[in-house]
């Protein structure tokens, strides 16, 4: 279980809403935090 | 799990959560109904249990029975959402508190029943169906007592709610007034607000003048001057004069009812600080099993070693008293309430706060980057001076100026007509009207060609005004710096933060500004693409960025930041950009938001750290640390006292929430010393 670091939400790894930073993985539970997360990944990866 | 509520799409963790989202007065109701008969039969359970002697019931074994019987609607009808709870959790793998509601209370129901239905298989003293039906009963005691605290918490919200009218004085196209339901209102109807009563939809004044009072939205006592043009908001009322309204928002698209929401939302929103009760969460329970599972293991055996008679019932008892006591439900409960607390305070405050995530950024904020017009200098400039040619007087250039500016949304032409009908200076039709951006407008006016064409000078900008090629005049215009600007950059310094402005202006401009504000960075003439890259390079950096701008214009710029500060623009708060809306339009209000973000965040570790150690501390207490003093005999009320400190545990986690508002006040009231002392507004031009 991962967990969106947009809205904080647990999910599943099999999701196909996901994003590379920096050489990690994301995994979001919704594209809307997925399109948040992508606007500017350094705010939520620090 | 997801919902689509209202076009909007929400995303659920479990059915229990998703059902309390959607349907939270069902929910109360059923979770009324549990409690009631909860508590109905739990009293004559435990007294049955001791004070009613077995005879009364022909026999120990006819008692035990009876004692099942009424346990059983509070164990399965009562305990319901408890096992529904633990079945998500098993489902999804992980802990929660309805999984150790669950195992404790069905073990002592199941222990207690087996004892009764298989007397003799099992050495036993005595049944314990009062332990199984006082934990349900008290654990939903502590949620019920969670329920009505937080809708008290909630008041800002429910107040906001409540000013707006049932009835409505709706204008019928023939002229009629006709008092209607006021969730019959559809956009583009006019209604009639007269002095007193209240505005029932967001909309735009048709007619009329009057002093509005604001003060349940924006905190703001001083009434507001509505005139013609002017926007309302539902909620607020009119104090003195009637109003003519045609309405652009209703129901649910009201600012008010999008408050209301976002207040309401706040629960559900995550504080990243939060985290840690999540894997704190995720990680006890399993734990607890664990340990609940070695202590009774380690009574059993101990027990049995020294001879003593009924090892199992003792360890059954251990199990669930250590299971019980170390529920985590006020951990799960620290952050949500404290963040429902949060933006109930703030919104009272005209502070709108859309994104409660954002809290913790902003209290590492340490670089806050201002844009410069609208935001640190007014939207619309204010005139300085108007110089009419021989023949013409100051108000005849205004009324023809104005009369072709009213068809523009320029700052300048909007500045034009507030001085025109200041001077009760007719405004005209124009025919023909063709604005050029970055020249001018022009139009005609009874024949004659009026063309205004405008040129940004150093500290303003002007416009020249001619008619049929000839100039009549020219008007001089300059952005005022905001109120309170100067005071909030240096309360901001005192605080730590580096201020920045960023603005398309030139660098001369720029810095004339930022020298008056003591800005310590400047960005000039930088095109809008390039504010958020400023921005990232500040966050590259390490530094955690607050920028404060327009909701509507500087979108990339606010979502970019760590922090986004929107200042209003025409109260559409669903529409516009920021983590936070100041509904005030006052800069100042940036240092409460910066207090309200540090004060809730160190709120929540606060409950955190209470929640964790009141269960940390007490699970010892469970496993038996008690026996050496108070003998075994301890065990017979101490599954009921885990329950009882388990309910208490979420109530005080909320009680001492509701003190968060009075620490906000506190740090705010010395900060308002300083920010609102000095000379009032700055003719200081931008």
């Amino acid at each position: 279980m991962a967990t969106d670091v947009v809205c904080g939400m647990k999910v599943k790894e099999n999701t196909e809403l996901k994003s590379q930073f920096q050489g990690k993985t994301f995994y979001f539970c919704s594209s809307h935090c997925k399109a948040e997360f992508d606007k500017n990944p350094l705010k939520y990866t620090r | 799990m997801k919902s689509v509520i209202d076009g909007q799409t929400y995303y659920f963790c479990s059915k229990t959560c998703q059902q309390k989202f959607s349907s939270p007065e069902k929910e109360a109701t059923l979770l009324k109904r549990r409690l009631t008969l909860g508590w109905a039969l739990a009293i004559p359970v435990i007294t049955i249990t001791y004070l009613v002697p077995r005879g009364v019931f022909l026999g120990q074994a006819y008692k035990d029975v009876v004692l099942f019987v009424l346990t059983l609607p509070v164990q399965f009808y009562s305990g319901y959402g408890f096992y529904e709870g633990a079945y998500h959790a098993i489902k999804n793998r992980l802990g929660n508190m309805d999984l150790l509601v669950s195992t404790g209370t069905l073990t002592a129901f199941l222990f207690s029943s087996y004892v009764t239905f298989f007397p003799g298989r099992i050495p036993a003293t005595d049944v314990y169906f009062d332990a199984s039906a006082f934990i349900i009963t008290l654990i939903l005691t502590g949620n019920y007592i969670e329920n009505l605290t937080k809708a008290r918490a909630n008041r800002a919200a429910n107040r906001l709610l409540k000013l707006i009218p049932n009835i409505s004085h709706l204008i019928t196209e023939h002229g009629q007034e006709v008092d209607t339901p006021t969730d019959k209102l559809r956009e583009g109807d006019t209604v009639l607000v007269r002095p007193g009563e209240s505005i029932p939809a967001d909309g735009v004044v048709l007619d009329g003048t009057a002093e509005v009072d604001e003060s349940m939205l924006t905190g703001e006592q001083e009434p507001v001057l509505k005139r013609k043009g002017d926007m309302v908001t539902s909620g607020t009322s009119s104090l003195n004069g009637v109003l003519k309204i045609r309405v652009t928002r209703t129901g649910r698209n009201t600012t008010v009812s999008q408050i209301y929401e976002l207040i309401q939302r706040a629960i559900s929103g995550r504080a990243k600080v939060q985290r840690i009760a999540d894997v704190f969460s995720a990680v006890f329970v399993p734990v607890v099993i664990t340990a609940a599972l070695a202590s009774g293991f380690f009574w059993y055996f101990y027990l049995s070693r020294t001879g003593f008679a009924y090892p199992l019932e003792i360890a059954v008892l251990v199990f669930v008293s250590v299971i019980v006591i170390a529920c985590p439900c006020a951990i799960g409960l620290a952050g949500p309430i404290t963040l429902l607390i949060s933006s109930s305070a703030a919104s009272e405050n005209g502070v709108i706060i859309k994104n409660p995530s954002a809290l913790d950024r902003l209290s590492k904020v340490n670089v806050a980057v201002f844009d410069k017009t609208g935001t640190l200098t007014e939207s619309i400039p204010t005139i300085t001076g108007i110089f009419p040619e021989n023949g013409w007087s100051n108000e005849g250039i205004l009324s023809l100026a104005a009369s072709v500016e009213k068809y523009s949304n320029h700052p300048i032409a909007k500045a034009i007509i507030q001085e025109t009908e200041k001077a009760h200076m007719p405004i005209r039709d124009a025919q023909g009207v063709k604005e050029t951006p970055g020249t001018g407008i022009s139009g005609t006016i009874d024949g004659r060609e009026v063309k205004i064409t405008r040129t940004r000078r150093v500290g303003g900008s002007a416009v020249s005004v001619y008619v049929d090629g000839l100039k009549i005049g020219e008007i001089t215009f300059a952005y005022t710096v905001r109120e309170g600007a100067a005071s909030t950059i240096e309360e901001l310094r005192k605080l730590g933060i580096r201020t920045a402005m960023v603005t398309g202006d030139s660098r001369s401009e720029a810095e004339r500004i930022a020298t008056i504000l003591g800005i310590d960075d400047i960005h000039a003439e930088v095109l809008p693409e390039e504010k958020a890259e400023i921005i990232k390079k500040y966050q590259m950096r390490g530094d955690f960025v607050m920028f404060v701008g327009d909701g509507i214009n500087d979108t990339v710029a606010l979502e970019t930041a760590d922090v986004g500060i929107a200042m209003g623009s025409g109260t559409d708060i669903a529409r516009e950009s920021g983590d936070i809306i100041l509904i005030n339009n006052d800069l100042r209000q940036i240092v409460l938001t910066r207090i309200i973000g540090t004060k809730t965040i160190s709120k929540i570790k606060q409950n955190i750290g209470w929640a964790v150690g009141y269960n940390v501390a007490l699970v010892p207490i469970a496993g038996g640390v008690l026996v050496p003093f108070l003998g075994l005999s301890v065990y017979t009320v101490l599954p009921i006292l885990a329950a009882f400190a388990m309910g208490m545990s979420s109530s005080s986690v909320v009680i001492n929430s509701l003190t968060l508002r009075r620490r906000i006040a506190k740090e705010w009231s010395r900060e308002v010393a300083h920010l609102y002392s000095k000379p009032m507004y700055s003719r200081l031009s931008g």
